[in-house]
């Protein structure tokens, strides 16, 4: 989908989907790009449905909405996230030993 | 649409770099966080396979790369397409330590050359309904493109 074109957006709703990174700030930080780019680039998903916001005082707060991601990227999403869960059980197992 | 080809996590782990590396190249360590049942013929060209019985499932793969305790690499499979072609992406650890603290990155890569039913298949039940909608999100994602 056209949303997710853009390799910077894919970046962006990784992180998100990750939550490591959910505040235009926060991306803002992690990404090689400007505060001004990252804002268009989330603007652009919030509109496409892919990212949703929610106000926390003065910053909006994202969040990945699956639905309007295509079967491709939902598949990646899910992977992503079970390498995620790999690493933590990973992680437990050799810190219980 | 250009595709994400690779995926790649990290997580530190309070553990000596040699602790970490084991369990991730020792089949019984694997057996108990990865999936539940593992066998690797730690070298390169070596077989590798998991189970996880919950699904009744295995993967089987091809150890690439085996340079402890730094880097360990494997090629596994991703599925068959339509015309019963076995593809697979590579999956990639690298470790390194600082005081006693490990740093474990796991990438796959080989993605965007899968074929799109590898994609779809796992998720038929939970795109179905959401397809008829692609048309209309594509025609208004386009027009937002123009802006």
């Amino acid at each position: 989908m056209w949303a997710l074109s853009d390799p910077v957006r894919v970046d962006i709703v990784d992180r998100v989907a990750a939550g490591s990174a959910v505040t235009v700030t926060q991306l803002a930080a992690e990404l090689p790009i400007t505060r001004q780019a990252v804002a268009r680039h989330t603007r652009t998903l919030e509109e496409a449905g892919v990212l949703v916001a929610a106000q926390d005082g003065r910053e909006r707060r994202y969040r990945v909405d699956m639905a309007p991601l295509d079967g491709a990227s939902r598949w990646l999403a899910q992977r992503a996230r079970g390498w995620e869960d790999a690493l933590t059980r990973l992680a437990a197992y050799v810190e219980e030993r | 649409m250009g595709r994400v080809d690779a995926i790649e996590r990290t997580i530190t782990v309070t553990s000596p770099i040699a602790k970490v590396w084991e369990a991730l190249t020792a089949a019984e360590h694997l057996a108990q966080w990865f999936g539940d049942s593992a066998e690797v013929d730690l070298r390169p060209g070596g077989a590798l396979r998991f189970g996880w019985s919950d699904y009744g499932e295995s993967v089987a793969g091809v150890v690439e790369e085996v340079d402890p305790p730094a880097r360990f690499s494997y090629r596994w499979d991703a599925g068959r397409d339509d015309a019963g072609r076995m593809w697979s992406t590579k999956v990639t650890f690298t470790l390194s330590e600082v005081e006693g603290t490990t740093t474990v990155t796991v990438a796959e890569t080989g993605l965007a050359a899968l074929p799109d039913e590898l994609h779809g298949k796992t998720l038929e039940e939970n795109t179905s309904g959401w397809r008829s909608e692609l048309a209309d999100l594509q025609q208004y994602l386009a027009r937002v493109a123009t802006r």
